[in-house]
């Protein structure tokens, strides 16, 4: 299931595998920075465990849980690797 | 002969790290009951502060707000970050969740970075050992060079060995201050700000490579400091703006290159430390995960439980609230029918006993829902529940962080409010502090509890539960009336960290339950006790008349206009307008004003009232005004006395129609 199409993270299905890519273009800085600290930066790999669609979304970023809001799911690029 | 007196070694120690590593159970196992709780000047998020004592030192340990990064974009990471600038702590202690070291050796690396003097406290030990993976303690001691101490903070394993290095390091002026290198390009950027900065005496103070880092990151705090210190300070933004672009061409934005560096930094350390032992298998965590969160079962669920915690709370509490009943009523009896002068028996048996013993029946309900919610919360479930109440609660208008201060209401809506801390978004947070006192309180639990006993016996459950979902639907009708008018706008962003599942420890959850519960006792050892003798006095006065003719009496008349729509007499009026100081009092107050116990209370009170009327009450006591404790509550987290007010009259004015709509109601379906 390797593809090189990018989507928002906020439209992959649930138990996929993840590489951010990068933001959407209109972000501000407090966003960068807020996702930056949970280790959503381009290059990192993450699983997505649920997607509520159009609920929130809850990852696993190297072992760690969180979930995000639809919000920001929506601005943030991936590709979907597994 | 002379005494050598030796003034004791002071230590200040500043606990750091990221939310749920278990940094309130060291802060505790370090200071024990010697706590100090406040706020940290300006802000309303809460300061812990406490002492301990080890050997000849006296170590000051002030909890910092759990964090996961040192930006400037929220209130906790402003705070951690001033406090280490400006207090200058003699160390810092970062407590480091062991099974999620990447994670948390962000806020290390940036620790570090803001030149801290830091001891890492490597905590859940345990859980990173059932997880599977096996730590050198050393190496990373050398690769990250600062002392690191492994413990399990629950049982108190690693606590000794981390006050003896914390002493030891004050002793011998020991400082840890690893620099970690970025790519050469940014360090290249880094020592050109700080060149730039190193021309202005004002900011010698500072540590320059820090105030460098975040100035190429757009930091805006560091920018107002700055601005604040120097007069001359568009000459560095200018210089800054200059090296900044130059870096940009290499780099698509800088605050993802620096993150990068950061993560890659870390990621060499921990692939030399960390080592698998076992294949990876489906933990308790994903497996639990995969139930709690399911799309379809996660909300039957959720509904499922929250049954279950009412069920505990009411049918395990009642046979002690009986006891306690049973204890206080005889206590009552002894003391009117003992003490002389009458009067005086009269007002301890039933002003103060008699009103209390109403009060603390109530009391195993109290502790035995806080006990619940203890449990929910420390197990990890509360934020899965937060997970699948997000949709509905964003359709409704609010924040997904709204959830569980509005769940902590159901317990008392002070510790809920103050809940709402969590939530950075001004709008997102007032609205819900806003709709938090309709969450139906355990205090108002007992006014229910009677009324629907006297009149609704066979329904009783149901009815009051009826009170508890109109307390729902009106908080979310209001909100979502809010964010139309007041609140402009749609939620915010937001994120949640969802803590591995764990079996609560007994200790963590009595201190929990404990903390909360506190308060009601606390609560109604002055403000109900005072409200109550103020009412038993008042209806005395003048001694020996008629109670109508009594102060109270005729006040509450005064007051009965107001009420006869909905057929509530002047003690009804009375009882309402002193439980504006607590719910609990309406029944104590009825009772004094009955001048009965409570299996006398009865039959007076069906006389008063009609079912209708009696519903139309309890809705009435459950929308108006708290308690004191919440109004104060309101105002301190809000820090406005508008919407203070602004709470108090709406929830005034929608009680009074509500209450006049299923009157209204009942009188057209032919109810009354």
């Amino acid at each position: 299931m390797y593809s090189t199409v990018q989507m928002p993270l906020a439209l992959v299905p649930e138990g996929a595998l993840v590489e951010v890519v990068a933001y959407s273009p209109n972000v501000g800085r407090g966003f960068m920075h807020k996702v930056t600290a949970l280790g959503l930066i381009p290059g990192a790999i993450i699983k997505v465990i649920r997607n509520h669609f159009p609920g929130p979304i809850m990852l696993d970023i190297k072992g760690f849980r969180i979930f995000i809001g639809h919000g920001i799911a929506n601005k943030i690029l991936v590709r979907v690797i597994g | 002969m002379m005494l050598r007196t030796v003034s004791p070694l002071k230590v200040k120690v500043a606990l750091a790290g990221n939310p749920n590593v278990g940094k309130s159970v060291v802060f505790n196992n370090l200071t024990g009951a010697r706590q100090h709780v406040g706020n940290w000047p300006g802000v309303t998020v809460e300061k812990k502060e406490g002492l301990c004592t080890f050997e000849d030192a006296k170590i000051e340990v002030v909890d910092l707000p759990g964090i996961y990064s040192l930006t400037a974009n929220s209130i906790d990471e402003i705070i951690a970050r001033n406090y280490i600038v400006e207090e200058a702590p003699d160390i810092v202690v970062d407590i480091v969740d062991a099974s999620n070291l990447e994670r948390n050796l962000y806020l290390t690396l940036q620790l570090l970075e803001l030149g801290a003097n830091v001891i890492i406290l490597l905590n859940m030990m345990d859980l990173a050992e059932e997880k599977g993976f096996k730590i050198d303690t050393k190496k990373l001691e050398k690769l990250i060079g600062v002392p690191v101490v492994p413990s399990v903070a629950p049982k108190r394993i690693g606590m000794n060995e981390l006050c003896q290095k914390i002493v030891e390091t004050k002793k011998k002026s020991l400082t840890y201050k690893k620099i970690f290198k970025y790519s050469k390009d940014l360090e290249e950027g880094i020592e050109r700000v700080r060149y730039v900065l190193e021309q202005y005496e004002e900011l010698s103070k500072y540590n320059l490579r820090w105030l460098a880092i975040k100035l190429l990151e757009d930091d805006d705090e560091v920018k107002k400091l700055i601005v604040k210190s120097i007069s001359n300070y568009n000459a560095i933004f200018s210089e800054v703006e200059k090296i900044k672009s130059e870096l940009e061409k290499k780099y698509d934005d800088l605050i993802v290159a620096f993150a990068d560096e950061r993560y890659r930094i870390i990621s060499q350390i921990v692939s030399q430390v960390v080592t698998k032992v076992q294949v990876e298998e489906p933990t308790l965590t994903s497996m639990l995960d995969e139930v709690f969160t399911h799309k379809y079962l996660g909300i039957p669920i959720f509904l499922t439980l929250m049954w279950a915690v009412f069920q505990f709370t009411f049918t395990v509490a009642a046979p002690i609230s009986d006891l306690f009943d049973m204890i206080f009523s005889s206590l009552a009896e002894i003391a009117s029918t003992n003490i002389k002068p009458t009067w005086l028996g009269s007002l301890i048996g039933e002003g103060i006993i008699g009103g209390l013993g109403f009060v603390f029946v109530f009391a195993p309900n109290i502790f035995f829902m806080f006990l619940a919610l203890s449990i929910l919360e420390d197990s990890g479930y509360l934020a899965r529940a937060a997970f699948n109440m997000d949709k509905i609660m964003y359709k409704l208008g609010l924040h997904g962080k709204s959830f569980i201060p509005l769940l902590l209401g159901f317990g008392c809506n002070v510790p809920a409010i103050m809940s709402t801390r969590t939530i950075d978004n001004e709008n997102d947070r007032l609205i819900t502090i806003l709709v938090n006192p309709l969450m139906s309180c355990s205090a108002r639990l007992p006014v229910y509890v009677l009324f629907a006993g006297i009149f609704f016996s066979a329904y009783a459950g149901n009815v009051i539960f009826s009170m508890y979902l109109l307390g729902i639907v009106l908080a979310v009708l209001i909100a979502l009336i809010l964010r139309k008018t007041l609140f402009p706008g749609r939620p915010s962003y937001f994120v949640m960290e969802m803590p591995p599942y764990m079996v609560p420890t007994l200790r963590s959850i009595v201190v929990h339950t404990w903390e909360r519960g506190s308060m009601f006792i606390k609560k109604a050892g002055t403000i109900i006790i005072a409200g109550l003798v103020a009412i038993w006095a008042l209806s005395n006065i003048p001694y020996g008349a008629p109670i109508e003719e009594s102060l109270v009496g005729q006040f509450g008349k005064l007051l009965e206009p107001i009420f006869a729509p909905f057929g509530w007499d002047w003690r009804i009026a009375v009882a309402l307008f002193f439980g504006f100081i607590a719910k609990e009092i309406v029944i104590g107050s009825l009772a004094i004003l009955y001048g009965t116990g409570e299996e006398t209370l009865y039959g007076p009170i069906s006389n008063a009232l009609t079912p209708l009327s009696a519903y139309a009450l309890m809705a009435f006591v459950l929308i108006y005004v708290p308690c004191i404790a919440t109004v104060g509550i309101i105002k301190q987290e809000t820090g406005s006395w508008k919407w203070t007010l602004f709470a108090i009259a709406y929830e005034l004015i929608l009680a009074y129609l509500v209450a006049g709509f299923i009157i209204l109601i009942g009188h057209l379906i032919g109810l009354a």
